[in-house]
């Protein structure tokens, strides 16, 4: 059992993202996340779905997912930059914010909004790195926090 | 052009003479066009659960799209339990439905059910149609999406306005399909096992029948001189009284079938998806591989992981494949053929060897199965994979709309026939002299065995006793009794000479 990233291009209508979330949660595929976005060009989109399994039931999904009419082409990523966001609102007030600060800068996390109570800090990386800073951020006090689930590009030659 | 002659324009391109529906309200310009158009025929069954079950069987008998068309809201939700049984057995369908006025939809209007989202997970794709000006492409695509690859049904959702808009009737154009060149097979893997093994065994379903391959699977029978087995959906595709074919595999399997499954090292299995049913045939046999061809490649591996396999249509693939593989010289046959008595289905066959057979769901159903001795593809339909009770009659009202003048029985159950039992009204209406074969066994019968297979008291299988004679005779349709050998044998004469709509009584003394 491993983590693998699956790449679609898929056709840019309504109804694909429900078809493919249908199949997966009717095949009993267990999915770890799915994030949608248009491409360069603008009548496909790119799923990029990350899924936790095995061998066998991976190659199940990558070939339920090519029967879907609206699909273009999947492929599994092997040598890929993955990136995720992470929205994450700390608790902090004038007796921490420094402190909380100099923690967020360490990861490179960037204020996006101030409060007298809080701070929303915005961070982008490999989800390894995220989930540290969220643990180091947990220590503060985390009130909320959003992420968008992991993107990703195949190193080198197009994925088409 | 308005978008209700552009939909009969594109069914006429498709080659849709028959259709099989229900009216409403949403679907009125459609119908004034259909209407007006000579070349088309719209059935209007009793119910549009029977006219998805009918266009179904229409499409199995003749392997043809079946098209049937449905009003917004309860019309098309009664069509899902069809599009299901189409889907469940890769049946080309291509499925109509009028929705509220685009600009209701979205707001719950009187009769607004989101349909496309409904079939989502029974179709293998569906459109709902915003624009007049991709009425006609959409209509294409359903078109070709219903026949082309694994087989299935397309539904397309269209707003009632868009019938009533106008816009231009596009040509058709020659979209060149990312064209499936498919790469080289290499076929040497699977003609390895074949040739190296020692007691073959072919298994056809479905998937032989569809692709048109029952040359091409006798061809392969008769260089490896071996027995032919079959599932529920592969019945008719290697002729059913070739002494080399021994029969259905799997949960409901024939005794025959088993024996020579006992004996064998390797299953070639050709156009099945080893359901749970069929997967028994394997179990308890270490000692029998599989190879697996299929046109679907993501059924290759879903429930069993063949020894080889090989991926495209049945009949290409065959014809490529026959060629790798050696001439056996015939060896004595590999048991006796032990057939069991066929009873009732014996007699069916003497009197219409030729017949399209159609059947419901339940004990009668799976004798049929066992018993019926077919000969030719597309001569047997049953609703193998969904098991819908219901589907027999309506089926063979497709069948035979298909076939006219062609024998079609349905054989069915009395609690099936309960389900779609005013459909007979519709084979009187239409004149389509199909026969009605029903079992009485005042049970449903299957559940009565499966509550005593598990000592459990008898409930609920009780039916209502229905003068059958009478509701012959309500409906416009003839009536014949049977109750042994001799008095079915005179009743199915009868029938056979008859050119009307037959309703026949078999009292049966047994569930089966
Ligand atoms: C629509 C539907 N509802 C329920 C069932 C479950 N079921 C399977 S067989 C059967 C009994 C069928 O009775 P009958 O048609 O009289 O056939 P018999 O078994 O008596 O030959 C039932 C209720 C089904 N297959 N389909
Ligand atoms: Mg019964």
């Amino acid at each position: 059992m491993q983590t693998y990233l699956l790449s679609a291009l898929v056709n840019n209508h309504f109804g694909v993202l429900t078809r493919i979330s249908g199949l997966f949660s009717r095949r009993g595929y267990n999915i770890k996340s799915l994030t949608v976005g248009e491409t360069e060009d603008p009548l496909v989109s790119r799923m990029t779905i990350e899924f936790f399994g095995d061998e066998h039931t991976l190659g199940q999904i990558k070939k339920q997912l090519s029967k879907v009419v609206d699909v273009i082409n999947v492929s599994v990523l092997t040598d890929a930059v993955s990136r995720e966001l992470f929205l994450v609102k700390v608790r902090a007030d004038d007796s921490n914010r420094e402190t909380v600060k100099g923690v967020a800068e360490i990861f490179k996390a960037k204020i996006v909004d101030v409060c007298p109570d809080s701070l929303i800090f915005e961070i982008t990386g490999e989800e390894n790195k995220l989930k540290v800073f969220f643990d180091m951020m947990k220590n503060y006090g985390v009130a909320e926090i959003a992420r968008t689930g992991v993107t990703a590009l195949q190193r080198g030659e197009l994925t088409k | 052009m308005t978008g209700a002659k552009i939909t009969v324009k594109c069914l006429l391109e498709a080659g849709v003479r028959d259709i099989f529906g229900y009216p409403g309200a949403s679907l009125l310009s459609l119908m004034q066009a259909i209407g007006e158009e000579k070349k088309l025929n719209l059935y209007i069954n009793a119910h549009e659960q029977f006219s998805a079950f009918a266009a179904d069987g229409y499409a199995r008998a003749s392997g043809k799209v079946g098209v049937c068309i449905a009003t917004s809201g309860p019309g098309a939700t009664n069509l899902v339990t069809g599009i299901a049984n189409a889907y469940m057995d890769s049946v080309p369908l291509v499925a109509v439905t009028g929705n509220v006025p685009l600009e209701l939809l979205g707001t719950d209007a009187f009769q607004e059910v989101d349909i496309a989202g409904v079939t989502m997970p029974i179709t293998k794709h569906n459109f709902i149609v915003k624009s007049v000006d991709s009425l006609a492409s959409t209509l294409r695509a359903a078109f070709e999406i219903a026949q082309s690859g694994r087989k299935g049904p397309v539904l397309v959702d269209i707003p009632c306005n868009i019938f009533d808009e106008t816009a231009k009737f596009p040509p058709v154009q020659n979209i060149s399909r990312s064209s499936n060149n498919n790469p080289a097979i290499d076929f040497g893997p699977v003609s390895g096992l074949i040739n190296s093994s020692l007691s073959p065994v072919i298994c056809v379903g479905g998937g032989v029948i569809a692709s048109g391959a029952s040359d091409e699977v006798k061809e392969l029978a008769d260089k490896l001189c071996c027995p032919v087995v079959s599932t529920a959906m592969g019945i008719g595709a290697f002729d059913g009284t070739d002494p080399r074919c021994r029969g259905i595999v799997g949960m409901n399997t024939s005794g025959e079938a088993d024996k020579i499954l006992d004996g064998s090292d390797l299953l070639i299995a050709i156009g099945v998806r080893f359901s749970e049913r069929m997967l028994c045939a394997l179990r308890g046999r270490p000692g029998l591989k599989a190879v697996h061809i299929d046109i679907d490649p993501a059924e290759i591996d879903k429930n069993l992981s063949p020894f080889g396999a090989l991926v495209g249509d049945a009949k290409e693939v065959l014809s490529q494949l026959n060629v790798h593989i050696d001439q056996r010289v015939s060896s004595a046959a590999r048991c006796e053929n032990v057939s069991e008595d066929p009873g009732i289905f014996g007699v069916l066959n003497e009197v219409f060897p030729d017949a399209i057979f159609t059947t419901e769901v339940g004990l009668h159903q799976t004798e049929a199965c066992r018993k019926l001795k077919i000969k030719r593809p597309r001569g047997f339909i049953t609703a193998g994979g969904l098991g819908a009770m219901g589907f027999g009659l309506p089926a063979a009202f497709g069948a035979a709309v298909a076939n006219p003048g062609k024998k079609v029985i349905n054989i069915a159950g009395d609690g099936s026939f309960g389900m779609n039992m005013p459909e007979l009204a519709t084979a009187v209406k239409y004149g389509v002299p199909l026969v009605q074969f029903v079992m009485n066994n005042r049970s449903l019968g299957m559940i009565e065995m499966l509550q005593k297979n598990r000592s459990e008291n008898v409930k609920y299988c009780d039916l209502p006793q229905v003068d059958y004679k009478s509701l012959a005779k309500a409906f416009g349709a003839e009536y014949y009794s049977a109750s042994d050998a001799d008095s079915l044998r005179d009743s199915l004469i009868k029938a056979k000479k008859s050119g009307s709509v037959v309703l026949i009584e078999n009292i049966m003394q047994e569930l089966i």
